[in-house]
């Protein structure tokens, strides 16, 4: 257990370490959710025009496009000089080399929505103050779930000649329940003063306990150098 | 447009897809059966 | 048992219950003649999980065997889910126009038919999008494994929108045997189409020339199921 613990954060270090030295993804899928909040701003007429739950709608549209761009990146990093095949061939378990990714797409992710965030509630001008901690927790077990498929797809398309949008065109549809759930939610509990509501909750949690389950097991059986 | 025509139309349009489709595959079915049987005789009609 | 006999008594099956449903079948007293779409929207509807089931069947044995004719399976039940899908999207779009003057509505009914319809085109996109054979039914067998686990938490979402138009209908006995009746052509077409796409792509792959090592692998050939 401990070692397995080990080999994920040697291999999400690894990641985050190139990362850092570059800063190439964090900086292309933060200006892309920036650009992407920006449309939508200018769109919808921005200030004032938008209520507080429609927070979730702009900052999905942003995540949804700019956290497919981000795990692309951070898959195409392992497909530079033979490191996947590298990797494959070291006496790890596959599904390690999945969480570690995992943890590497996430925490990239977070980053990002924490410079698209306020991005966001500064075009719009959302009042979260109801409910800062609801919307934080509702937008961050989203965005595991998210992660979580993403980083699955991202992997099992990574060695085809790809057609753009693939990713994309996958993730999106999958990915719609968590949408919906924390939209509504955030109506529940913006626009309606209640809480989020446990069914809400259960339906995110849901989603991320089985589909992280599910891909760390497909893992085993997709990957190829 | 009544309620009685709208029947009609769903009920055109869904038989019509699935029928529409089984015809599709029938006519491919004969093509492939008659690629299979030149090829069996060996490229000779 | 795919034969011209069962595509024969499928049709006459579709003829009578057709009949049945002009001549014998009442209106329901609440919501008119538009109420009769229900007998092909439920059997549709039933179908649509049944065959997107198959593909997620077809898919788990694919990635678990790595034979070809589960890939075939997969994609011919795919096809025929969208087929299907359209179907219960399009008669609920036409009873929601007919009855409440709107083509579209954000009804959980419509939102879950609407969100299947495009996991399962995304689906056949997927097949189009990849040339290699061995890919294509790797990526998409994943794919569907994912879709199909995702259609629950899809119509549990789905249910915490509100419903403006709640339609619970109370059937007679009459219209109990219309449906009833409705189901078995549904069924039989559905089954059969599924079957007879799943025999062409297998005789069109006996036709397709040998196969070749693809372009990419460099040698690095993964035998069915090792995983190394």
């Amino acid at each position: 257990m401990i070692a397995s613990l080990r080999q994920i954060a040697l291999l999400t270090g690894k990641d985050l370490r190139i990362e850092s030295r570059s800063r190439q993804t964090l900086g292309l899928v933060s200006v892309l959710g920036i650009l992407i909040v920006a449309v939508l701003g200018l769109g919808l007429g921005a200030h004032n025009q938008v209520a507080a739950f429609g927070a979730t709608a702009v900052l999905w549209v942003a995540y949804l496009f700019s956290g497919v761009l981000c795990f692309e990146k951070t898959m195409a990093v392992e497909r530079n000089d033979g490191v996947l095949a590298a990797l494959l061939m070291a006496p790890l378990d596959r599904g390690i080399i999945y969480l570690a990714k995992l943890l590497s797409n996430l925490l990239l992710m977070l980053a990002v929505a924490a410079i698209v965030t306020p991005v966001g509630i500064l075009f719009f001008g959302f009042d979260l103050t109801a409910a800062p901690l609801t919307f934080a927790g509702v937008m961050s077990l989203s965005m595991l779930g998210f992660a979580a498929v993403g980083t699955l797809f991202a992997a099992v398309i990574s060695s085809t000649r790809l057609q753009g949008g693939l990713l994309a065109m996958m993730v999106f549809p999958i990915s719609l329940p968590l949408v919906i759930a924390s939209t509504q939610m955030m109506l529940r509990t913006f626009r309606d003063g209640a809480g989020p509501g446990m069914t809400g909750m259960g339906i995110l949690l849901a989603f991320d306990v089985i589909f992280l389950t599910v891909s760390w097991l497909v893992f085993e059986w997709v990957l190829e150098p | 447009m009544n309620g009685q025509n709208y029947v009609i139309l769903a009920y055109a349009i869904g038989l019509g897809l699935l029928w529409g489709y089984a015809a599709k595959l029938w006519w491919e079915m004969r093509g492939v059966a008659r690629r299979q049987r030149t090829a069996n005789q060996g490229g000779q009609s | 048992m795919f034969n011209a006999g069962y595509w024969i008594l499928t049709l006459l099956l579709t003829a009578a219950a057709v009949a049945m449903l002009a001549i014998y079948t009442p209106e329901e007293a609440t919501m008119g003649p538009i109420q009769k779409i229900f007998y092909l929207h439920l059997p549709a509807a039933i179908c649509t999980f049944l065959a997107c089931l198959v593909c997620f069947v077809a898919s788990i044995g694919y990635l678990t065997q790595r034979r070809n004719w589960w890939d075939d399976l997969a994609a011919a039940s795919g096809r025929v889910a969208v087929q299907l899908c359209s179907i219960v999207l399009i008669t609920g779009m036409i009873w929601g126009r007919s009855a409440w003057g709107q083509w579209w509505t954000w009804s959980p009914r419509l939102t879950f038919s609407l969100i299947l319809w495009l996991l399962y085109v995304v689906y056949l996109m997927i097949r189009t999008s990849i040339e290699s054979p061995q890919r294509r039914a790797v990526i998409s067998a994943v794919y569907a494994t994912i879709a199909f686990l995702d259609v629950p938490l899809v119509y549990l979402s789905t249910r915490l929108m509100v419903d403006i138009h709640p339609t619970s209908i109370t059937l007679a006995m009459p219209m109990k045997l219309t449906l009833a009746v409705w189901f078995v052509p549904i069924v039989l077409l559905s089954a059969g189409l599924i079957m007879a796409r799943f025999r062409l792509y297998q005789r069109q792959r006996a036709l397709a020339p040998p196969a070749r090592i693809e372009p990419g692998h460099n040698g690095f050939q993964w035998a069915a199921g090792e995983v190394a």
